[in-house]
């Protein structure tokens, strides 16, 4: 592990979207974005959320960033020391926590104003909160700039006349300006072209050791995660089901919709069409989730307590790598990792 | 192996106020019956210009300015760029010889009429047999398919399926009329891992029966692996290489498909840095001088590359590629 200091604890993170009907909105039922999570968040590292659409990732990260409020659960953020539970704080208390966490967006076609040249958008954060402006702030948005690899000169242009890869580096940019502890990158390479998603993985990186950075990293590419991450937690509609360092993850998956994940991958090696099988079915609605394992009508090795039964979130790892996982038969079933197929 | 579909040095150019963009230059490969040809590129490369120009559906400010594409049935070959877009022969061609899959299939069905009724309307109008027959033929491919209830989806709306369920409800629209070629446009690019695996699955399996030449556009080399017999990889409106899907994963020859290959992250091999291909893909309205590729490559010879554009030269049995590395001087 990168460090031992939590920055961060969710416990017990809830988040029901209630449906509305009829003229008096009448609630007659909830989708259960996020059901009861817990995770920690170690200084420096990369905790990867993966799972398919609907899983839960985003509301995740939007519940920590406090952009919307949690049902229920504590948020507990690292401030010098201190923890804060930022779930329930007020949107006024809230505000001078706000420069610790980023978020860096999926698409940066839309998260950039087409009307702010890059100097106003990325010097923004910096103005609003009061720690530069007129000559000191330009030089500051200088060095932004060439963090991210982009010229500072170009701080007099607007986003239309930047690349898809250059935009994602002035979101990058932007997102840094306040030196912020967490930055939660939402599918930040998926809008992008291959050619060019290695050049901003790669960033990401180098910024995460200048900049002492932790990232929670939200993408559904396994091979990406597995790429940048040094833990991942697997997510199906709305609950962890699996959570370990990357190595152990993907070598030895111990829950079985994470070895369906992977067998799922496209491996770009003609050779290996043989051990690309799918698994049937598709994620069910997150609004009448099955009951016990929501995994259980798409697993092959389900029995009758899959479906009555919910599985404990249990550690069945070593004491120095812990190995969570949610399935009744963790200790029993032998899956397959990446290096086996 | 029967050819079924030849391009020859195809170019679809747009005409905008800002100058001409040359979205396809001078592509030419050829599908032959039962074959996957995987065609792979970056976004603008021209693999879907060069799909709308086979089908003739390209938007109003494009246009085919040279080249054929041949395309071969009972009658011989004709040359679909000498038809008209919307003449009948054309009609009879686009949906029954040659069938296209989109990326976003919930865009591609009205959501004002039943699945089934689109399934039966496309039957309809190019078999001739009744409504009665047009319901049973559907049922059946939607039975193909792999759709769960299939009776209950021919009455289902496109808005109460899944994008995966969808997806398999075009794919079956476009073989039930049992097309010569296939065109496949980043059909799964909209689709969560999972179901993306259940179509690519589902569409080799039936290939097998169907033998329909399938031309499957994508971005994602592991998708390109998963499903092509043959690939071709475009840049810039140019096919740069051809090759054998295992020749050009064990031995790719063009700098851009080496870099390629070398720059997406793969499972069980990690490694802190990636090895990024440098730059962006040029400007298309002022796109570079000579090989396409030079500014960007890392084989550049100067004096070479910036000034002419190389030749396509045939390195091995059906391995071509376009780069003076292999001559083509």
């Amino acid at each position: 592990m990168a460090a031992e200091h939590k920055l961060l604890e969710v416990r017990n993170l809830k988040k029901y979207f209630p449906i509305e009907k009829g003229l008096f909105k009448r609630v007659v039922a909830y989708v259960k974005a996020v059901d009861d999570i817990s995770f920690d968040l170690f200084e420096g590292e990369t905790l990867a959320l993966v799972g398919e659409s609907g899983c839960g990732k985003t509301t995740t990260a939007r519940c920590i960033l406090r952009a919307i409020d949690p049902t229920e659960g504590q948020i507990l953020l690292n401030i010098d020391g201190r923890m804060v539970d930022v779930a329930k704080l007020s949107r006024k208390e809230l505000k001078p926590l706000r420069r610790y966490m980023q978020l860096i967006f999926q698409n940066p076609y839309t998260s950039l104003n087409p009307r702010l040249k890059v100097k106003e958008i990325v010097g923004e954060p910096l103005l609003v909160n009061k720690i530069a402006k007129g000559k000191e702030l330009e030089e500051k948005v200088a060095e932004l700039l060439e963090a991210v690899g982009l010229r500072p000169e170009y701080m007099v242009r607007y986003p239309h006349a930047f690349s898809g890869g250059q935009r994602q580096r002035i979101v990058i940019a932007r997102a840094l300006a306040l030196r912020p502890r967490l930055v939660i990158c939402d599918e930040p390479v998926a809008a992008l072209d291959v050619s060019i998603r290695a050049q901003i993985l790669n960033l990401l990186m180098e910024l995460q050791e200048k900049f002492k950075l932790t990232y929670i990293f939200i993408s559904h590419d396994l091979s990406v995660v597995q790429h940048v991450s040094d833990r991942v937690a697997v997510m199906y509609l709305g609950r962890i089901v699996e959570l370990a360092s990357t190595e152990e993850l993907f070598d030895s998956p111990k829950h079985p919709y994470t070895e369906s994940l992977l067998l799922s991958v496209p491996k770009p090696d003609p050779e290996a069409v043989e051990e690309f099988r799918p698994i049937e079915g598709e994620v069910p609605s997150p609004v009448n989730p099955p009951s016990g394992c929501h995994f259980h009508p798409r697993c092959q090795y389900a029995e009758e307590v899959c479906r009555t039964r919910v599985p404990e979130f249990r550690d069945v790892g070593l004491v120095e790598n812990p190995h969570y996982v949610a399935c009744h038969f963790a200790e029993r079933l032998s899956l397959k990792g990446v290096r086996q197929l | 192996m029967r050819k079924v579909l030849e391009v020859k040095n195809l170019r679809t150019h747009f005409e905008l106020v800002e100058g001409t963009i040359r979205a396809v230059d001078g592509v030419s490969f050829q599908l032959n019956e039962g074959e996957v040809l995987g065609i792979v590129g970056e976004s603008g490369c021209g693999k879907s210009v060069t799909a709308q120009s086979i089908m003739r559906i390209l938007p109003k400010s494009a246009k085919i300015v040279g080249g054929e594409i041949l395309f071969w049935n009972q009658q011989g070959a004709m040359d679909l760029t000498k038809l008209d877009s919307e003449g009948e022969q054309m009609r009879n061609i686009r949906g029954k010889d040659i069938a296209m899959i989109f990326q976003e299939p919930a865009a591609c069905f009205a959501p004002v009429y039943t699945v089934g009724e689109q399934m039966i309307e496309a039957i309809l109008l190019h078999e001739d047999m009744s409504k009665q027959e047009a319901r049973r033929l559907a049922l059946k491919m939607l039975e193909k398919v792999k759709i769960p209830n299939p009776e209950s989806v021919l009455d289902r709306y496109s808005f109460q399926l899944s994008g995966g369920m969808l997806q398999r409800c075009m794919i079956a629209m476009a073989l039930s009329l049992n097309p010569k070629v296939l065109i496949a446009d980043e059909p799964t690019t909209a689709l969560d891992v999972t179901i993306q695996a259940q179509i690519i699955y589902l569409v080799k399996q039936l290939q097998k029966e169907y033998s329909s030449a399938i031309m499957w556009i994508t971005h994602d080399m592991g998708v390109i692996a998963q499903i092509s017999d043959r690939v071709a990889v475009m840049y810039l409106g140019q096919i740069v290489e051809t090759a054998p899907v295992k020749d050009l994963f064990r031995n790719p020859l063009h700098p851009y498909t080496r870099a390629l290959l070398r720059s997406i992250p793969r499972l069980a091999r990690r490694k802190k840095k990636l090895e990024a291909i440098k730059g962006v893909v040029p400007d298309p309205y002022n796109l570079p001088i000579g090989c396409r590729y030079h500014n960007r490559c890392d084989s550049f010879i100067r004096g070479l590359c910036d000034e002419r554009e190389p030749t396509e030269v045939e390195v091995d049995v059906a391995h071509r590629v376009k780069c003076f590395l292999y001559g083509g001087r």
